[in-house]
């Protein structure tokens, strides 16, 4: 599929004492919502928070909807008002109450609509219009609660691309349900000018949403691709325990049971298994995550 | 003027303002009018050393740790405006610092004038400014430290040692060698007291930038 990019990474390096994320070249398509996969420490925090400017110190090059640079960000207010971030932790002072978060917002962004942040609140249950809720300090809210809280403010304004880290860890069943819901009204209220890049471990959860994966191992992004052709490109097999020493082979990644052994396979490479009684199935996001990451993960087999 | 007070009111509650700003003062001015029964009005060396103290420990819950690597900006990375609200609160921090101080100094010079006229000489008159320069100067410097300590009762401690020496200091300078003495001048105490009111805020102000500037940095 050809698409429009709405960040660009080139060369993109960051060196740590014992990691380093190097990505060579890395698009994410515009007006869709791209979902950031990977094992923890795998560098998708790091990659987005290079992306959004919240670290300055890396080598390569950032390009922004296609025509700003990093230089632009740091300079140009209108980079970063375009993007919306929501990291994992401390995004507001503890100190701060509920009416202080929407001052400062209004405060910083001239995008902000404080009503409209009011009503996503309301929305999201975290008001409910009592008086004196307004002085209920961050701190006192739970880890969902407080997510929810960045969701509200980012939602708030105008911008044309959401940077979310994890947003769906802290959440509940049913607010993870609405959170898809709320990437896809957001997305689909521009005609293909908005996009949301998320990291996620919470695969199932989010598979709804997800338009393009980008699965990132070890620093490096090891496979990426529109979520419709990746499970075009790979086909899930399950098969018996007898079948097992020759299919292995031929799979790209194969995890085992007491009765049979069950993987993922490249379309390309199915011919190759012709002749055995296996069941094939069109992988879930999910299925193509855990083989990817287990292909190319530093974890042991496990200790036995 | 106006986004300098939304600023520092982002970082100072109500419940603070209302403590620092009516609470605070109320206090102060009674217990001097009470020790003014018993003491002259040098008793205002006091009430210097109280203000010290409840600035310092008041500041714990609007701006500590803000000059500390640890100290994470959060939401005011994600804007260019960041650094330019931080800039914000803190000079608002420092003008309604010592507004505060010029208030309590002042209530208390005219509590004094109204309670014991007689004894409220000239002198007392300087020593007033004076104490205003110095408490300022002084609970500058000891923020500029303990802000640095987020623990509540490790603060409480740097805090409370940072201010017994500086107490000691003005009390011991002004009090005792000059009000009671008589064996030095006023003035130099004045010039000291100027001079750390217009360095120290500035140092404060770009230590806190810096630190601002730094968490972009990391490990820095």
């Amino acid at each position: 599929m050809n698409t429009q990019a709405v960040i660009s990474c080139d060369n993109i390096e960051k060196q740590y004492k014992n990691f380093a994320l190097k990505v060579d070249h890395l698009e994410f398509p515009k007006g869709f919502a791209t979902a950031l996969i990977g094992e923890n420490g795998a560098g998708k925090t790091t990659l987005l928070e290079i992306i959004a400017g919240l670290r300055l110190e890396h080598k390569g090059e950032v390009t922004y909807f296609d025509q700003y640079n990093e230089e632009d960000r740091e300079n140009n207010p209108i980079v970063k008002n375009k993007i919306g971030y929501t990291g994992t932790s401390n995004y507001f002072l503890p100190a701060w109450n509920l009416n202080q978060t929407k001052a400062v917002q209004k405060l910083l962004f001239e995008n902000f609509d404080g009503d409209k942040y009011d009503a996503i609140l309301r929305d999201l249950a975290l008001t409910s219009g009592d008086a004196f809720e307004g002085d209920k300090k961050v701190s006192n809210l739970s880890d969902g609660n407080r997510t929810k809280l960045m969701l509200a403010g980012v939602l708030a304004r105008d911008t044309e691309l959401l940077l979310m880290d994890e947003p769906a860890s802290p959440l509940d069943p049913l607010m993870r349900d609405k959170l898809c819901n709320l990437i896809h009204d957001y997305i689909a209220s521009s005609e293909g000018e908005k996009s949301v890049i998320f990291s996620t471990h919470n695969i199932a959860d989010m598979e709804n949403v997800t338009d393009y994966a980008i699965f990132v191992e070890n620093g490096r992004v090891v496979e990426q691709g529109f979520v419709e052709e990746l499970k075009e490109k790979y086909i899930y097999v399950k098969g018996d325990a007898e079948d097992e020493a020759a299919v292995a082979p031929h799979l790209f990644d194969m995890s085992k049971g007491k009765y049979g052994f069950e993987g993922l396979v490249l379309a390309e490479n199915i011919d190759k298994l012709a002749g055995y009684d296996l069941i094939r199935e069109t992988p879930t996001l999910m299925q193509l995550s855990v083989g990817i990451m287990r292909a190319n993960t530093k974890l042991g087999a496990g200790i036995r | 003027m106006k986004n300098y007070w939304k600023a520092y009111n982002t970082f100072a509650c109500r419940i603070y303002c209302l403590v620092m700003f009516i609470a605070v003062p109320l206090f102060i001015w009674g217990l001097h009018f009470v020790m003014l029964q018993l003491i002259s009005p040098i008793d205002i060396l006091n009430m210097a050393l109280y203000e010290i103290v409840f600035i310092t420990f008041g500041d714990y819950f609007t701006f500590n740790g803000i000059p500390s690597k640890e100290y994470n900006f959060g939401l005011l990375r994600c804007t260019l405006k960041g650094r330019e609200y931080i800039r914000h609160s803190i000079i608002a921090d420092e003008v309604v610092r010592f507004l505060h101080i010029v208030l309590v100094s002042v209530g208390c010079a005219l509590i004094s004038i109204a309670t014991v006229p007689c004894d409220f000489v000239h002198e007392y008159l300087l020593m007033h400014i004076t104490l205003v320069f110095l408490v300022y100067g002084a609970s500058t410097f000891s923020l500029m430290i303990a802000r640095h300590v987020t623990s509540f009762m490790s603060y409480l401690g740097v805090a409370g040692l940072l201010n017994m020496v500086l107490g000691v200091v003005i009390a011991v300078g002004i009090g005792l060698f000059h009000a009671e003495l008589q064996l030095i001048s006023l003035y130099p105490w004045l010039i000291v007291g100027i001079a750390t009111s217009l360095i120290l805020p500035v140092i404060s102000n770009k230590i806190i930038i810096k630190n601002y500037n730094r968490c972009f940095m990391e490990g820095k």
